[in-house]
């Protein structure tokens, strides 16, 4: 995996479907830093943040990249998730405090740029990748750019009012890059370890999910916080979430494998040659460098 | 046109309340309290008792002497000669509650009892 031979020579665009929500109001980084699990008080003007909302068990209900634009946040979700997110932000907002929420489901676009030479592309746009980095949102235009590191691997991601995508894209495709289906963008997603909404929901914890980074457990309460601190203070976890690279990929769902026990694959894809998955599977089994599923077929264990 | 310029944003979304009229309790103990904390301003100030999100298990009381709002969205109560508001949107959240004050100097201050939640945190403050 790490020679990364699988990515695209230049670029590949993708439109990720996403849940969009703008919150309003003079008390916006407050009330968001009382829901999520990292501290959203201290984001500047197009400041970038990635954070968790999660249930009081500590599962997690929402993945949300924020951009703040003073007073005005944009909140990046998981795809099918907009609803109860605005909903569950919504439901808590004191009395006294100016905050509003805003479905912007059909107003904003979310691109996914990923290859080899990425900035060569984005060169021809005008664009400076130096400018590009991972805490903070670009303005090109009325569109947003910024950067994610997942792994070894940079993922531009651009955010684009949904009347301007398809021009955008088109300019992308002038300057090289390729757009993609969602089958390519399952399997390069499982490839680089970018979770979507089969592992970053309400079944998983975040520890297990390898997401230990969006969890600030020096900030103060937020929902999920007291599960996530015992978690953190008795340091071992009962499963893991690891990639899976296979001839045929086992199919979505649980298996139960002989000498390991239940493991569940979240996501698949199948390529030219092989299949990818993720699964979660028990802590211990992370060490085995292969899972036999009970049709004899063989998966080479992962750690992402 | 910036990002938030275009067309396709809905208006601020809205969270159905199902509104009922709140019934607190308040101990002797807590009474005394609210009292000794307004300072004699109980003519002109009010206590509001609300929940916000936050906390472990979900919600976070918070309590607050203020100036009277004189807000119809807010439902008043009288305990012990002292107005207590409870804004309409807490009303399922609060209603039922028992408010007591424990006198000790570890863990002291307002407690509350809320028969509606499913859990609560540790420190008390917290509920969901």
């Amino acid at each position: 995996m790490s020679s990364e031979s699988f990515l695209h020579p230049l670029a590949e665009v993708f439109i990720l479907p996403s849940s969009i929500s703008v919150v309003k109001g003079t008390d916006v980084l407050e009330h968001l830093n009382r829901s999520l699990t990292t501290d959203t008080t201290q984001i500047g003007l197009h400041g970038k943040q990635d954070s968790l909302l999660c249930n009081a068990n500590g599962r997690i209900l929402d993945r949300l990249t924020l951009c703040n634009l003073e007073e005005q946040v944009i909140l990046v979700g998981n795809h099918g998730t907009g609803n109860e997110t605005r909903q569950q932000l919504l439901r808590g907002v004191p009395w006294d405090q100016d905050v509003a929420i805003l479905d912007g489901d059909d107003a904003i676009g979310h691109l996914k740029l990923v290859g080899r030479a990425v900035d060569r592309c984005l060169v021809g746009l005008g664009i400076d990748p130096t400018d590009i980095d991972l805490q903070s949102w670009m303005e090109f235009g009325s569109s947003l750019i910024s950067r994610s590191k997942v792994g070894d691997s940079f993922v531009t991601e651009i955010l684009v009012p949904t009347a301007e995508i398809d021009i955008l894209v088109d300019i992308l495709i002038s300057n090289g890059a390729k757009r993609i289906d969602s089958v390519r963008w399952g399997e390069l997603r499982i490839r680089l370890g970018i979770l979507d909404n089969n592992e970053m929901n309400p079944s998983n914890l975040p520890f297990e999910l390898g997401l230990h980074e969006l969890i600030k457990l020096d900030k103060g309460c937020y929902p999920g916080q007291e599960i996530h601190a015992r978690m953190d203070s008795r340091g071992r976890l009962a499963r893991t979430l690891v990639r899976l690279d296979c001839k045929t990929p086992p199919a979505v769902g649980k298996h139960v494998l002989p000498g390991i026990g239940r493991i569940v694959v979240t996501s698949n894809a199948e390529y030219e040659g092989g299949g990818v998955a993720l699964a979660i599977i028990p802590n211990e089994a992370k060490e085995l460098n292969e899972l036999v599923f009970d049709d004899g077929s063989t998966a080479k264990v992962e750690l992402i | 046109m910036s990002i938030l310029g275009g067309d396709g944003f809905t208006l601020p979304v809205v969270t159905p309340v199902e509104v009922v009229d709140v019934q607190i309790e308040f101990t002797d103990s807590a009474k005394s309290a609210m009292k000794e904390n307004m300072g004699g301003d109980e003519s002109s100030h009010v206590l509001i008792i609300s929940a916000q999100s936050g906390g472990c298990s979900g919600y976070l009381y918070d309590m607050k002497i203020a100036e009277d709002p004189n807000d119809s969205n807010f439902q008043r109560l009288d305990a012990g000669g002292i107005t207590v508001l409870v804004h309409n949107k807490d009303s399922p959240l609060l209603d039922g509650i028992r408010v007591d004050f424990k006198d000790t100097l570890m863990g002291g201050g307002f407690q509350i009892d809320n028969p509606n939640a499913d859990r609560s945190c540790g420190c008390g403050q917290s509920f969901g």
